[in-house]
């Protein structure tokens, strides 16, 4: 095989769309560690306001914007795929988000305003709708197909259910409709978001980055063929067969989570960065984040739900937190160096490794206070208050790398490439 | 023409890609980089273009062979070696 180029700067999307994506979803992780201070342990019932609150202020606010800002970045990568014009959109995305987002939040809490509902129906209708249709129309493009981007589509449809049902919902909170499946679209609901979306999404980028970043032996490729469509249809089995589909879910999640640290153990160099560990912090919670789903599906005990639903957030944001580690210094050392500035920053002086390490040990401190916090209540706090150093700790990484990416441009020194044409 | 060779095929994210960069940004008008990895590098062909250098890279037995050099004369796929 015979390969002229590569990826060109002109494919990459604009620095700034990525760092306000992550931006914002650190505040509104800040905003869920209050939430969390506010609503104390009431989150842990989890048809409780404050837990349909933090779940939304988290699925949506922070991991589908960590997750967005991500897809924007690694979708030219991973399928060669350009989105065009991507601040225009992102900038459209992310307005409607915002807005749809706070008017969701304050519909949960402010019942007597349930017109509220409307608006955050058509805002993150609008918003959602339009990411997926922008990302999946050009992922459908791509010629050859990769474990990671044919994954990354099926999470999108997946998302796509996510945000229909969601608006299904909605509307029956507003009294627009009838609501008479409100339960059954609920379970829907919540299912192709978890397990469709985040789930799906994040398994198809370890596709790419478990081998890239650590060094691993590649996946069984048949793993890489089958598993997103697997999941997808055990996902849909499910709504209908809650409990052989959900075990069938769990043990596929579980086999997924052991066959990835099983790779993370065979990488070839021994060096072990923050980034490893918050994969494996995040594939071990998924780990117990199902045994314990399957327990709760015997038992039917409150507490075993919450240890499953905590563990499942662990699962997700460490490994967004994973992701973030990598992306921010990256983007910044290769925009800048693409720029043709010989002196930008090297990525470990972007955001140092111990500066990852010390987020590891907070946000460890943020998920064990959180299921200790089920028995000894008081520890409810704590957990609160690490969430918001965990996610201010994230915001000040992205100010810090876009004011040395800024700070470079601005004095750093270029090639002269006044003579090459 | 003086190859500078760089295999990085055990090495970890992102130590290649600096490492690449290193050696491009010190790249004299009679050198080339000879980098061998696991992954087309696709970043480094921007930051090299950036630099006036022009590459090439060809894919063996799910092995890299990247070729970069600031000589626009020459073959560069010519200099691809059998490993």
């Amino acid at each position: 095989m015979f390969q002229q180029n590569g990826l060109s700067l002109d494919q990459a999307p604009p620095i700034g769309v990525i760092f306000r994506l992550f931006f914002v979803a650190s505040l509104f992780g800040v905003l869920s560690g209050i939430f969390i201070l506010l609503y104390g342990v009431d989150i842990f019932d989890l048809s409780s306001i404050g837990a349909i609150t933090i779940v939304h202020t988290l699925t949506l606010g922070v991991m589908a914007s960590f997750m967005l800002g991500a897809l924007f970045q690694m979708l030219p990568v991973i399928g060669g795929v350009v989105i065009s014009a991507p601040v225009g959109w992102s900038w459209t995305i992310q307005i409607l988000f915002v807005f749809g987002l706070i008017s969701l939040l304050l519909a949960f809490n402010l019942p007597q305003f349930s017109y509220l509902f409307i608006y955050a129906s058509i805002l993150l209708g609008l918003s959602l709708l339009g990411a997926i249709v922008l990302m999946g129309n050009r992922l459908l493009l791509v010629a050859h197909h990769t474990s990671s981007s044919r994954g990354m589509l099926f999470a999108l449809v997946a998302f796509g259910v996510t945000i229909f049902l969601a608006i299904y919902l909605s509307l029956s909170l507003a009294g627009v409709v009838d609501g008479i499946y409100y339960m059954q679209i609920k379970v829907a609901h919540y299912s192709f978001g978890l397990f469709g979306w985040i789930t799906l999404l994040i398994f198809s980028i370890s596709f790419q980055v478990i081998e890239m970043f650590y060094v691993t032996p590649p996946y069984p490729s048949l793993v890489g063929k089958y598993l997103p469509l697997t999941l997808f249809v055990i996902l849909i089995f499910s709504i209908f067969m809650p409990f052989i589909g959900g075990i069938m879910m769990s043990i596929l999640l579980i086999s997924f989570s052991l066959l990835t640290l099983y790779r993370l153990s065979q990488k070839k160099r021994p060096l072990a960065d923050a980034t490893i560990w918050f994969w494996r912090l995040g594939l071990t919670s998924l780990i117990v984040s199902m045994l314990f789903a399957i327990a709760y599906k015997i038992f039917s005990l409150d507490w075993i739900n919450s240890i499953s639903s905590v563990a499942f957030v662990s699962f997700a944001l460490s490994i967004i937190f994973a992701m973030f580690y990598k992306i921010v210094p990256f983007l910044t050392w290769f925009h800048l160096n693409a720029q043709g500035y010989y002196k930008a920053p090297m990525m470990h002086e972007v955001i140092h490794p111990k500066t990852a390490k010390k987020h590891f040990w907070i946000h460890s401190i943020v998920i064990i206070s959180l299921l200790l916090s089920i028995w000894i209540t008081p520890l409810i706090y704590l957990a609160g208050a690490s969430t918001i150093l965990s996610f201010g700790w994230v915001s000040y990484q992205v100010i810090y790398a876009h004011l040395l990416y800024v700070k470079t441009q601005k004095s750093g020194e270029k090639f002269d490439m006044s003579g090459m044409d | 023409m003086n190859k500078i060779v760089l295999d990085s095929r055990k090495m970890q994210h992102p130590e290649p890609l600096e490492k690449a960069t290193d050696i491009l940004n010190n790249l004299k008008d009679g050198d080339y980089l000879y980098m061998i990895n696991n992954k087309n590098p696709m970043p480094l062909f921007p930051i090299a273009e950036a630099r006036g250098l022009v590459s090439v890279s060809v894919e063996e037995d799910n092995i890299w062979h990247i070729i970069i050099s600031a000589n626009r004369d020459i073959d560069l796929s010519s200099l691809v070696e059998k490993l």
